[in-house]
């Protein structure tokens, strides 16, 4: 290939190759583009990943891939979901504009490539607009700590395929598709949180012969090490454990797309000293996702506003102690030129979660400016749209804004909303005796996050965390899912399974379930608070 | 790309009809009759989790298309959110039914298959042109053609066959005879009967290849036959009278011998009794008027008709659907049935129908 127009493309001194692809063919215009755009990242931005290839496929295939990369295992999940993004792509609504997909390790030229799926139906200015997009990610896929640290084995995901099939074969389908079901509803108990869990002293452990001899957090893996399962259970449930640590990625939501929108944004700026129209259609693409507040953009809107906001503040030292000690009117007035956003958005991305992220920076000048430009466009498109919903995320930012909630408690909401995850469940140590499984809700964290609360806040806070915090409350449906959760998870363990939560007051609560049947008492020690 | 995913869609397709997602309507199923897909809405199913309250959805569905519209699908909460869209047509109905243990196959007497056999003894022959091409290709490969020239040296893995072609005699056509009770207590059961009447003329349809002439009859004390372009009103008939079976099976009889009968609809036809087969559908409540009456008329009809369904809806008395077997006997399948138009509720009224 002529590499005439191609610079070389070095991170960390090494180099490194994008191309796009179209089947087996190399998509020269997109290949250039692709790699100019890389360039802007690499050395003016100061991003770094490894090597990309972006394939540009058709509705079907992206279908399929999407559908294979959420769900590996060729179930009635990855059906449905094969089914639900072509329909989403038929009709334009809710699109998926690109995926990054798995690594895979390319053996002619011997280099391990990233995937990015792109649908070749978006048009030009979109496609260059979405590969600066995905730059973003591909730089946090290489940089945090968190992502670097979730392995999920996908090289395996063929194998895992292929013995899904040959089990399908030797059981009935049906067979198969309760214990996936049963998986599917266990692997929000995976130990997704191991850096929230205190350092242990070492006479913490018993020595006595109990079972577990410290908490559990991992509730999947003590139940494959404590149901004796057939053989083939526990081939599918151990496939699916792993398959399911990719679930880890889902803590980093916001920073993944407010970061990949800030990016995308800087390149936009780029693209308009030279191309105006390019680069305005671009910025409209950019608004569209990070100017709408609608629950499935909260992670691009919120995390896109608050880098800008950052940026601003490091590049003109608003920041730091001394900062914080001045006046509201030299607050107002103080600029001392730094540039130093962009470096501190980079240290950010290193080694952040979404935790951290929102806690440490979203602070309560961000969250007013917020309410500020949604009070702005009060009656406009929000209004109209989000109007019958009352749990929807503008009236939390109006309650916010009126003074009605904590701005901890708004803060988890806000973390929440994004998050696909369960709750922090663990088995405390001791409590296993072989006819009953408890699972006890840790809200540790909580004073962790939030700090000492004064003392004339805390009883709100207290009663605001216990309706958000309880796992059995009557509204958003959320009591049917836990008992019907609950059910499974004793089917499985074939044995009684209590889970001790609290109620609306904050008062404990136990719910237990015999595989059948719910019964719910109000005795038990209730959720952990302290370490 | 090969299909990674293989068939997952169908068992997503085999998992909502298990789980009995999927409702067809009455209109649905017309609609389906006249060839047409019908998209169904399905709710997103998802594996129940212990969550927090009010999480998103966080599916990575995110750069909506600006006009906000994706705000609908993806729902509030976004758990219970998101539909997937179901196109349901001929065949996709086809396999729902056949899944349901109902079949397809032709009865058995009338549509023998033909074979055309071209030796008559073995059921095939050699193809003597192909097999000494085969013949000479491995001669070629094997080099023994440039040794020994040509010779005919036919070995068994040269054999080449004719293939046997097999065809249908063309199908018979059938008349399919929709009786409904249209007296007072009958009224809520119209959208259960369309549905059931429906289903069973689209199992008909596909059973005779579309050649399959539906004839309606509505009675109470007297019957009258309606006009079959008319079918959606059919099912909405409401009268006052009462109800006495005896006129019906009169009126069949009548249509059979090509003698005049009541009728307001545009097309009086005989129903050629002899040359197709016919089938009957009656759904009534059982309530009615002198039902001993009906006997002889019964046993005129029956010998004439290649099946006979009985749907009964509500209703106490038993006497005119012990009738209707007792005469009937093999041709008659009946069912009594409330008005639950569940899908487990018609799959089981068809069930009982239909086998």
């Amino acid at each position: 290939m002529a590499k005439k127009y191609l610079e070389k493309l070095l991170v960390d001194g090494n180099e490194i190759n994008v191309v796009a692809t179209r089947g087996a063919i190399v998509d020269k215009k997109y290949t250039t583009e692709a790699r100019k755009i890389a360039s802007f990242m690499i050395n003016k931005l100061g991003l770094s990943f490894g090597n990309v290839e972006f394939k540009i496929l058709d509705n079907d295939e992206f279908a399929e891939n999407v559908a294979l990369y959420e769900m590996p295992l060729p179930s009635w999940e990855a059906g449905q979901e094969k089914l639900l993004q072509e329909d989403r792509m038929k009709y334009r609504q809710g699109v998926l504009y690109e995926m990054v997909g798995h690594p895979f390790y390319n053996r002619l030229e011997r280099k391990e490539y990233t995937t990015v799926f792109i649908n070749q139906n978006d048009t030009y200015d979109e496609i260059l607009s979405v590969m600066a997009h995905v730059y973003g990610h591909l730089h946090i896929e290489y940089n945090n700590k968190l992502a670097k640290s979730v392995h999920s084995n996908y090289n395996k995901h063929e194998f895992y395929r292929d013995r899904y099939r040959e089990m399908e074969k030797i059981l009935s389908i049906e067979q198969l598709e309760q214990l996936y079901d049963h998986a599917q509803t266990l692997s929000g108990l995976m130990d997704l949180f191991p850096d929230f869990h205190k350092a242990k002293k070492s006479d913490y452990y018993s020595t006595e012969r109990i079972n577990p001899n410290s908490d559990v957090y991992d509730v999947y893996k003590f139940t494959l090490n404590n149901v004796k399962f057939n053989p083939w259970e526990k081939e599918l449930l151990e496939m699916m454990y792993d398959i399911n640590q990719l679930m880890k990625t889902a803590r980093i939501k916001i920073m993944h797309e407010g970061f990949a929108t800030f990016v995308e944004d800087k390149y936009a700026t780029e693209v308009a000293k030279t191309d105006a129209g390019t680069a305005f259609k671009m910025r409209e693409g950019i608004l569209r996702v990070a100017d709408v507040l609608s629950p499935s953009q909260l992670p691009y809107y919120l995390g896109f506003r608050l880098f800008k906001d950052i940026e601003n503040r490091w590049n003109e030292g608003r920041h730091g102690p001394l900062y914080e000690l001045l006046s509201e009117d030299e607050k107002r007035n103080y600029i001392k030129r730094e540039d130093k956003g962009l470096f501190e958005i980079l240290e950010i991305v290193k080694s952040y979660t979404d935790w951290d992220f929102i806690f440490s920076y979203a602070d309560n000048d961000f969250f007013k400016k917020l309410a500020k430009e949604i009070e702005e466009k009060t009656n406009k498109l929000i209004e109209r749209q989000y109007a019958d919903s009352p749990a929807n995320v503008v009236n939390m930012v109006k309650d916010y804004y009126n003074k009605k909630i904590d701005p901890n408690i708004f803060r988890f909401q806000l973390l929440m909303r994004t998050e696909n995850y369960g709750p922090m469940l663990y088995v405390p140590k001791g409590s296993f005796n072989g006819d009953r499984l408890i699972l006890r809700q840790d809200l540790s964290f909580l004073k962790r996050y939030t700090g000492i609360i004064p003392e004339e806040q805390r009883k709100n806070f207290e009663r605001e965390a216990a309706q958000m915090f309880g796992l059995y409350n009557e509204d958003a449906g959320e009591k049917q899912e836990t008992a019907l959760a609950l059910n499974r998870i004793a089917s499985l363990w074939n044995i009684p399974v209590s889970l001790e939560t609290m109620n609306k007051e904050g008062k404990p609560l136990t719910v237990t379930s015999n595989g059948k049947k719910i019964d719910v008492s109000e005795k038990g020690d209730g959720p952990k608070l302290d370490d | 790309m090969t299909s990674e995913l293989g068939d997952a869609e169908d068992k997503y397709r085999r998992k909502i009809d298990r789980e009995d997602d999927l409702i067809l309507s009455s209109t649905d199923i017309r609609d389906i009759n006249d060839g047409n897909t019908v998209i169904k809405n399905i709710p997103l199913k998802r594996n129940p989790m212990i969550a927090y309250s009010g999480m998103g959805d966080g599916e990575g569905e995110g750069e909506g298309d600006g006009n906000g519209d994706d705000s609908g699908d993806n729902g509030e909460g976004g758990k219970q959110g998101g539909k997937v869209r179901i196109g349901v047509d001929k065949r996709r109905l086809k396999e729902m039914m056949e899944n349901w243990g109902l079949s397809f196959s032709k009865p058995g007497k009338k549509n023998k298959k033909l074979y055309q056999l071209l030796t008559a003894e073995n059921g095939v022959d050699e193809n003597q042109e192909k097999t000494i091409e085969a013949m000479l290709d491995r001669q070629m490969a094997t080099g023994y053609f440039q040794k020994n020239g040509f010779k005919i040296d036919v070995r068994d893995e040269d054999l080449r066959y004719n293939f046997i072609d097999e065809r249908e005699i063309p199908n018979l056509s059938a008349t399919f005879v929709i009786i409904r009770d249209i007296s007072g207590s009958m009224e809520s059961y119209g959208e259960f009967s369309a549905t059931i009447a429906g289903l069973i003329e689209f199992w008909l349809r596909i059973k005779y290849n579309d050649t399959v002439k539906i004839r309606y009859i509505a009675h109470t004390t007297d019957a009258v036959e309606m006009d079959p372009k008319k079918s959606q009103d059919f099912f909405k008939l409401v009268s006052n009278g009462g109800t006495a079976f005896q006129p019906v099976y009169q009126l069949v009889l009548d249509m059979m011998d090509g003698k005049p009968y009541n009728s307001i609809s545009p097309y009086k036809e005989k129903i050629e009794y002899e040359s197709e087969d016919v089938f009957i559908l009656h759904i009534t409540d059982g309530e009615g008027e002198s039902i001993q009456n009906v006997y002889p008329t019964l046993k005129q009809v029956f010998p004439r008709l290649t099946k006979a369904f009985y749907l009964q809806v509500g209703g106490f008395n038993d006497d005119f659907y012990k009738a209707f077997i007792g005469i009937g006997k093999d041709k008659a399948s009946a069912v009594k049935s409330g008005n639950d138009i569940s899908y487990g509720n018609v799959k089981k009224v068809l069930d009982k129908l239909l086998n």
